[in-house]
């Protein structure tokens, strides 16, 4: 079981709040939401691979 | 057993991770979330895929058509991917998205056993006819 891409996401996530205070403290409201928008891409290019796998793997056993 | 207790392990720690990003940033704590059941989802799977293996052989010595068995085993899997879409994005706070995948899967699992059902009707309709 991949657990390392759980705490891969969750680090993106940390990471994207810091950044996201920081910008935000720093008066680039703009900026920071550019930042939180990358993140969620990212992760979502993590994601969607896994969840293609995981629908291929239900439809060959299910033989849908 | 050691099974079991590696899903337990990886379901708290991505809940646990998911709750403490909630605050912050609830889309990543979503997306953590949907990884966790993506990948303890992809663990469950192969132990299902070996039960249907082994019904499927049960089912073959009891002699009875295996159509009727596979059709069952689809309608599981077509329940379980929409199941699985509509309780992330009940996660969410999308209800309305999660009731329209639910509905989804019901039509499609109809769709599906729609032939064995007419087949059914159809016999009523013989032994019916022939009183």
């Amino acid at each position: 079981m991949e657990i390392d891409l759980i705490f891969q996401i969750a680090g993106i996530g940390i990471v994207v709040a810091v950044i996201n205070q920081l910008l935000s403290r720093a008066g680039r409201d703009e900026q920071a939401l550019l930042v939180t928008i990358a993140g969620l891409v990212v992760v979502l290019f993590i994601l969607t691979e896994r969840i293609g796998e995981l629908f291929a793997s239900i439809k060959q056993i299910f033989n849908l | 057993m050691s099974e079991l207790v590696r899903i337990t392990a990886v379901g708290l720690t991505g809940g646990l991770l998911a709750l403490a990003l909630r605050r912050q940033k609830p889309e990543i704590a979503l997306l953590i979330s949907l990884i966790t059941s993506v990948i303890i989802a992809g663990q469950v799977i192969l132990g299902v895929g070996e039960l249907t293996e082994q019904l499927a052989d049960i089912v073959a010595e009891c002699g009875m058509d295996i159509k009727y068995f596979s059709v069952c085993i689809k309608a599981v899997g077509l329940a379980y991917i929409s199941q699985f879409a509509a309780e992330i994005l009940r996660d969410g706070g999308e209800g309305a998205v999660a009731s329209k995948v639910e509905a989804a899967g019901k039509v499609a699992i109809l769709l599906l056993t729609m032939p064995v059902i007419i087949s059914f009707l159809r016999l009523c309709l013989k032994v019916v006819n022939g009183l």
